[in-house]
């Protein structure tokens, strides 16, 4: 475990746990509830090819950079931006941290929810078709959905406070576990008579869709959302990759490997709709994210023959995936605040404390929750710009050649991915914020308003004015006085346990 | 299911899938030979 200031003392054990600790940081809920609907609401098939391209166009080139800047650097999100490109850019990953972060205090809501779930699965809670929504009418916003909150740290930090070898025990019996519950799931639905209506609405293609604007927008945003490319979480696991680990091959396993999960949630969820309720299924995709897994999912299960097992597959598969998620996002912060100068567990309390505090509003009300996802959702988009930029202010072509294709590496990145970097991803991010910001917001300047572009603008401007007023102060404790855009560090000599 | 259909779930899936399976294959097969050689630290 790295439990002084600014030593890596520790490394995953092996490049499979490695991977496995990664998948289970990009593999989420939003792989399971949200990819479904947003496929089905968006021309399915040829959804599906923008949102292809765009894994190849956003998502693996920024989990390259990831890689590279965590392995060169060593260091969390603030420590990485200010030792690869200079001090004055401490505040970007000041930013990155702060949107990974605001996520996760209401992302640990959302795993209280998930176990919730589960234990109302696995006691017969939801046996009645009408159970699932009673449940959340009564369980959403109150206090139980609090206490599911404290729950779901205290799991979470139980893993984080082993550090990386902690992180790897727990992933690598919950991603193994999380895939096996999805592809039973998805090979139940797709054998339930008129399952293959499902299948054939995924993926039936519109091709005259795909000069709508909006299908690629969807894409992109489901790629930013659910790869965990831009947050800083690949970031920070790769700072206890081993010397002689690769970078591009491993970004290339995790970007296929996550949609993979997607996909198979999509046969699963579409399957399962059509299969039971093809009446309803303009309501089931268009019910939100909670409306489909908390409210739909249960009815469905509780129609099908065996309906009550699968459903605590269901619940115990989206449990595992935002577990391993919200470990991820625990992890990013501690490692952050370990590198400012806390001892591991210490670190790892205060940002227990603080999920518990901040995220506290979001388990109590709902319109926080969604406010809260709207304004640090979009400011993904607004991280990834910043890797870009810091990936940039290094040096494209020397990122590329001296980390990237340095040692280690088991797959050479051409001179397509510094275009991509230098050009395209910006290029994304700055046509998704806008569109986001103009086309998907509500009520424009209305700073009190739930999705509107002045609650973004105000809590936006409040981080980044902070950060800014801090740049020095971050700079100086996460990387000292060493001249920053420097070679790899040395005390990265580790190649295995300490 | 329409042959177009069809055939884009092959495609797709079996990009994704496929695309998967062979990065990961290949990933642990590269593994397995470089734990056969010494490595060097960069930073060392």
């Amino acid at each position: 475990m790295s439990t002084s200031h600014g030593s890596i003392t520790e490394t995953f054990g092996s490049r499979w746990g490695m991977l496995i600790a990664t998948l289970g940081m990009a593999v989420g809920t939003g792989n399971i509830w949200r990819f479904p609907r947003v496929a089905a609401s968006n021309g399915g098939g040829s959804f599906l090819v923008a949102w292809v391209v765009f894994l190849l166009l956003w998502s693996i080139p920024l989990m390259i950079v990831e890689f590279a800047f965590g392995k060169h650097a060593r260091r969390g999100t603030v420590g990485a931006f200010t030792h690869l490109s200079g001090r004055g850019t401490a505040w970007m990953g000041g930013w990155v941290a702060l949107c990974a972060t605001g996520i996760m205090f209401y992302y640990a809501v959302v795993t209280g929810w998930c176990f919730r779930y589960l234990g109302a699965a696995l006691t017969g809670g939801l046996a009645d078709s009408q159970d699932a929504a009673a449940l959340w009418a009564s369980f959403a916003g109150s206090g139980q959905a609090l206490a599911m909150q404290v729950l779901a740290l205290a799991a979470a930090v139980a893993v984080v406070a082993f550090g990386v070898r902690g992180i790897e025990k727990a992933t690598r019996i919950l991603i193994p576990t999380l895939v096996v519950m999805v592809i039973v799931l998805a090979a139940r639905a797709v054998t339930l008579p008129g399952a293959e209506r499902g299948l054939a609405f995924l993926f039936t293609p519109d091709w005259s869709a795909l000069a709508e604007p909006r299908i690629w927008l969807e894409a992109l945003t489901q790629n930013a959302w659910d790869t965990g490319a831009g947050w800083g979480l690949i970031l920070t696991y790769a700072i206890y990759l081993r010397a002689r680990e690769d970078v591009s091959l491993n970004a290339f396993v995790v970007g296929f490997g996550n949609n993979s999960m997607s996909l198979l949630a999509g046969i699963m969820v579409l399957c399962t709709v059509f299969a039971v309720n093809p009446g309803a299924r303009d309501e089931i995709v268009g019910a939100g994210n909670e409306g489909l897994t908390f409210t739909w999912m249960p009815q469905l299960f509780a129609e099908i023959p065996g309906g009550a097992v699968f459903m605590v597959l269901f619940f115990a598969a989206l449990s595992c995936a935002a577990l391993t998620s919200l470990i991820a996002m625990l992890e990013l912060a501690t490692r952050v605040l370990i590198d400012l100068g806390l001892e591991r567990r210490r670190a790892l309390l205060f940002v227990a404390a603080a999920a518990l505090v901040f995220g506290a509003p979001s388990a109590l009300r709902m319109e926080v929750f969604q406010n809260q996802d709207w304004v640090w959702g979009v400011g993904l988009i607004v991280s990834g710009l910043f890797f870009a930029i810091a990936a940039f202010r290094f040096g494209l072509e020397r990122l590329r050649t001296d980390v990237i294709n340095a040692e280690g590496c088991d797959l050479r990145i051409g001179r397509w991915w510094t275009l991509v970097i230098g050009i395209v991803v910006p290029l994304e991010a700055v046509v998704l914020l806008g569109w986001w910001l103009r086309d998907r917001s509500e009520g424009w300047l209305d700073p009190l308003g739930v999705y509107s572009v002045g609650t973004v603008l105000v809590q936006w401007t409040i981080a980044l004015v902070a950060l800014l007023a801090l740049n020095r102060w971050l700079a100086r404790r996460s990387v000292g006085e060493a001249p920053p855009n420097a070679g790899p560090r040395s005390d990265d000599a580790a190649e295995g346990p300490a | 299911m329409s042959a177009v259909a069809i055939v884009t779930m092959i495609v797709i899936c079996g990009s994704v899938w496929g695309g998967f399976i062979a990065l990961l294959a290949y990933a642990l097969r590269r593994e397995a030979t470089k734990s056969d050689t010494p490595s060097v630290d960069p930073g060392s």
